[in-house]
């Protein structure tokens, strides 16, 4: 089986895993499953010791047993990971079947996890774990090595935590040869990441940064949540413009402003790790977020092309720098899986709204529950009811020219 | 221009007239008539703690060409200005503290209470260092965090919007520091009032860059640095252009803030080199005593008047920095005491040169032959003025003394050097070189005694053994030196050579 990798331990509910397996081992017409593992991550930096929790197995979708495409896992296993919440991450790859079977799949399986690892760029290199029929279960590392698989505690030991987040309303000047819109609305995002460094939060009263150490369960938990509201706090020289250098003249194309957005963010975290771990989830949440919601409008532009207002917003001759445009980026919708009986433990997906959906509320919670039913081969996602949802900009945005000579 | 200046809690308060005869007389500034001005009550500067809010931004100059520029830079500063007095603030603290293990740690937290709370471990985790926390030269540092909103979240709305018209404009970006310094009563809670202030005096010091930014228009960075001369008994935040070493650039605009600020014209006090650090960069001086001087009792001459150096020195003597120059290394090690005086008092940014360099700049003027450099060999005053005047661009003067015994008969040409120039004398001649740092006198008995800092000292950085063994101490013509024999050999001829004093600013 190879040597054993001392510094990765993969944990995981006992009954979580067994009961998953029995759901798997009724279906007589299965002849295997393939999918996605999805967990938390206990960092240990000082011990370079990685602790993975398992807290879902998410079925790769469209494929027969586990004759499965390398390409398509790693795809699905990129938009799994948009939809994830904070401190959970993609973490490997799981198949169900028999022991001779995955033993002649281990090459295709390392490939998967190796082009998990570079599509994801996760904090630790993502597992294989294999399951069979007898229960069996055993966990390999990316070059295939035998990774230690203990059972532990979940339920009460995952505690989610959510706040609100807005986003910087400074203007940035867009300045500089060679650009185009794209780029510039990548330099927003890449400004929104950078503001987070150095992000503070309250808990209640209680002062968390990146260097509090007090385990998560001091701050108080209740019904899986922290007690304590949390708030956002980031340093102001980030906001107001603090991101370019002192510079000579160049020539100047316009401004991007982010005229509205207070963002939902959620995260979960261990109860036994230091409360700067609420502070890392909600960091990775909001990253992930902001990317999710550019990377989905821009698809959404590309499938509509023509007839989207940034598809021909590029055609000015200028790449998009002579037109003003109103970007409404996809608005968040969280839901979770009702607790079934494959123990599962409420984890939060997240679906972001896109703008050919019309109608009301009904509407938009239906859409997302069918998108993140297909995308998870789940039945049973609720909306999530505990405050986080996001509504639309419902304000008519003007498109406007900025006259830089006006106070 | 000063009300800018000044730190959060200190202001303007009236005007002082010179009378003919008698004492000054003082007034409201807001003409409310005659004011009563009285000492501060015992303990009233114990009483008083300082923080720091330091803001780095950058000022995005738009204009469609250069004759705008002076316009753009208003309008980012009203905008920047705009964005800072209308932000609700939470003020975050981080005080260091060191671990176990060596590691230093900090404690944070936003800051909403008093100082005090600090020194008496109410911040439990701030530990004992925090009883230091407070004063000028170390204030507790403050950093602006702004809060997310709790309103319901909405999706975001991300706008570009591309420049008006036909014109071209062009964008210059400027980098500024800002620094609050706020002086308060230790027990007074840090409530919305004083956050406000700071937030305003941010604001003012903004709006006070902007006569540097135009003024400098080649310079990119700029930054409010913070002074506490001994002449003020307050800290002033002084905007200049980070223009590094090259302190000339500034000298018309010190000149002028040293009339403004009623400073002596004769000394630097607000270069760039003479700014509160507080505590950040490095000390190139590190593990070396300065002013050894201060720790010695009074010379014993009757009825006498001190005249000392002025300012600080580093005493540099035998087997420093790990380099064995025992027996022949004493005039280079007062070479090096003199130019630390000079660099520490802010006249010049040099690093002191070592033993290999003084001799390298010798052979370079020509004084010396190549074979010089790496030898043991001695040099006396005549090549330390060399040095000085090569390396530091400092004239000198040469006392001279046919002998050992006519020292005593020039003391009050000594004591004019002291009170007129203050710089520390090396003392070259006979067979040992030393360093004067001061001569206490009788004018009417010719009574005096010489302090004598001697670089033959070998051992450790420890003020007890220097003090205790008469390394720094004050001598009269006849005693011994500290390594034995005669201080002043009354038959050798000796140079005093006398560093002058730029008078600049």
């Amino acid at each position: 089986d190879g040597e054993a990798d001392m510094k990765h331990t993969v944990l995981s509910s006992e009954d979580f895993l067994d009961q998953r397996v029995n759901v798997l081992r009724r279906n007589t017409a299965l002849k295997g499953q393939v999918g996605l593992l999805v967990g938390l991550r206990l960092p240990n930096a000082k011990a370079e010791r990685h602790k993975d929790i398992i807290l879902d197995l998410v079925p790769t979708p469209e494929t027969d047993g586990t004759d499965f495409e390398t390409a398509w896992a790693v795809e699905h296993g990129e938009q799994v990971d948009a939809s994830l919440a904070g401190g959970i991450e993609v973490i490997g790859f799981y198949l169900y079947c028999p022991d001779d079977q995955f033993k002649k799949l281990q090459t295709k399986v390392a490939t998967v996890l190796k082009r998990l690892n570079t599509a994801l760029k996760p904090s630790a290199p993502p597992v294989a774990l294999h399951l069979d029929a007898r229960a069996k279960k055993t966990c390999k590392s990316m070059d295939m090595k035998t990774i230690e698989l203990k059972s532990t505690k979940v339920q009460n030991n995952l505690v989610r935590v959510q706040s609100v987040y807005s986003l910087s309303a400074f203007p940035h000047v867009s300045s500089g040869g060679q650009s185009t819109l794209m780029k510039e609305l990548g330099k927003w995002r890449e400004r929104e990441s950078a503001r987070l460094k150095g992000m503070a939060i309250k808990v209640g009263s209680t002062f968390v940064d990146a260097t509090s150490s007090e385990p998560v369960i001091d701050l108080g938990v209740k019904g899986g949540q922290l007690a304590g509201d949390v708030a956002i706090f980031t340093p102001f020289a980030k906001a107001a413009g603090n991101s370019r250098s002192a510079a000579e003249a160049s020539s100047v194309h316009g401004r991007v402003v982010c005229s509205s957005g207070s963002v939902a963010c959620v995260g979960y975290v261990h109860a036994r790790e230091p409360v700067s771990t609420v502070l890392e989830a909600l960091r990775m949440d909001l990253k992930r977020s902001v990317k999710a919601r550019l990377d989905q409008y821009v698809d959404e532009a590309m499938e509509f092309a023509d007839e989207h207002p940034l598809m021909l917003a590029q055609k000015d001759g200028a790449d998009g720098l002579e037109t003003p445009i109103a970007i409404y980026l996809p608005s968040r919708r969280i839901f979770v899986k009702e607790a079934g009986e494959a123990s599962d433990f409420g984890l939060c997906y997240t679906h972001y709204m896109p703008s050919s959906v019309e109608g009301g509320e009904e509407e938009a919670i239906e859409e997302g529950k069918a998108h993140l039913e297909e995308l998870l081969s789940a039945k049973g996602l609720v909306p999530f009811s505990a405050g986080a949802q996001e509504r639309e900009n419902e304000e008519e945005e003007e498109e406007c020219f900025w006259s830089p000579l006006e106070r | 221009e000063v009300s800018a200046m000044l730190p959060v809690g200190v202001g303007v308060l009236g005007r002082c007239q010179a009378r003919d005869a008698g004492e000054p007389a003082w007034s409201h500034l807001a003409g409310r008539g005659d004011a009563e001005v009285r000492a501060v009550p015992e303990g009233f500067k114990a009483e008083r703690g300082y923080l720091r809010c330091a803001l780095d931004l950058q000022l995005d100059l738009v204009f469609s060409s250069k004759d705008d520029r002076a316009q753009a830079l208003d309008r980012a500063v009203e905008a920047a200005a705009k964005n800072i007095t209308g932000t609700d603030f939470e003020f975050l603290y981080k005080v260091p503290r060191e671990e176990d293990d060596g590691e230093v740690a900090h404690t944070s937290g936003f800051f909403a209470t008093s100082l005090n709370a600090f020194a008496k471990g109410e911040l439990s985790d701030a530990g004992a260092e925090a009883s230091a926390l407070g004063s000028v030269d170390s204030p507790l540092n403050l950093e602006l965090f702004a809060a997310s909103s709790t309103a319901a979240p909405v999706a975001p709305v991300l706008k570009y919007e591309p420049t008006d018209g036909e014109a071209k404009f062009e964008c210059e970006t400027v980098a500024v520091h800002l620094d609050a310094i706020v002086t308060t009563l230790r027990h007074s809670v840090f409530d919305a009032g004083a956050k406000a202030s700071v937030a305003a005096k941010l604001a003012a010091q903004l709006g006070a860059m902007k006569a540097q930014i135009l003024a400098f228009p080649q310079e990119k960075a700029f930054k409010v640095y913070q002074y506490s001369p001994a002449a003020l008994s307050y800290v002033v935040g002084i905007a200049y252009p980070d223009v590094g070493s090259d302190e000339m650039k500034l000298f018309k605009r010190r000149q002028a803030l040293h009339k403004k600020l009623l400073l002596p014209l004769d000394r630097p006090l607000i270069r760039l080199s003479n700014a509160l650090t507080f505590g950040e960069g490095s000390n190139s001086f590190a593990r070396k005593l300065t002013n050894v001087h201060e720790a010695l009792g009074p010379s014993g001459v009757k009825g006498g008047t001190q005249y000392l150096v002025k300012g600080t020195y580093c005493y540099f003597h035998y087997m420093q920095d790990r380099f064995d120059d025992a027996g022949w290394g004493c005039a280079y090690r007062s070479l090096q005491t003199i130019i630390s005086w000079f660099v520490l008092n802010n006249y010049v940014n040099n690093k002191v040169p070592g033993h290999r360099d003084i001799q390298q700049t010798l052979v370079n003027i020509g004084d010396k032959p190549a074979t010089f450099v790496g030898s043991k060999q001695w040099i006396g005053a005549i090549e330390i003025s060399f040095i000085l005047d090569t390396l530091l661009d400092i004239s000198s003067k040469v006392i001279t003394f046919n002998s050992g015994a006519e020292i005593p008969t020039k003391a009050r040409e000594i004591a004019h050097h002291f009170e007129t120039q203050g710089t520390p004398i090396m003392i070259g001649g006979g067979v040992l070189a030393y360093t004067l740092l001061g001569i206490d006198y009788n004018e009417s008995t010719g009574e005096c005694a010489f302090l004598i800092l001697d670089p033959h000292y070998t051992e450790g950085e420890d003020i007890k053994k220097i003090t205790g063994g008469a390394w720094v101490g004050w001598k009269r013509l006849g005693d011994n030196a500290a390594a034995g024999g005669d201080l002043f050999v009354k038959t050798a001829f000796y140079n005093f050579l006398c560093p002058q004093r730029p008078v600049t600013v």
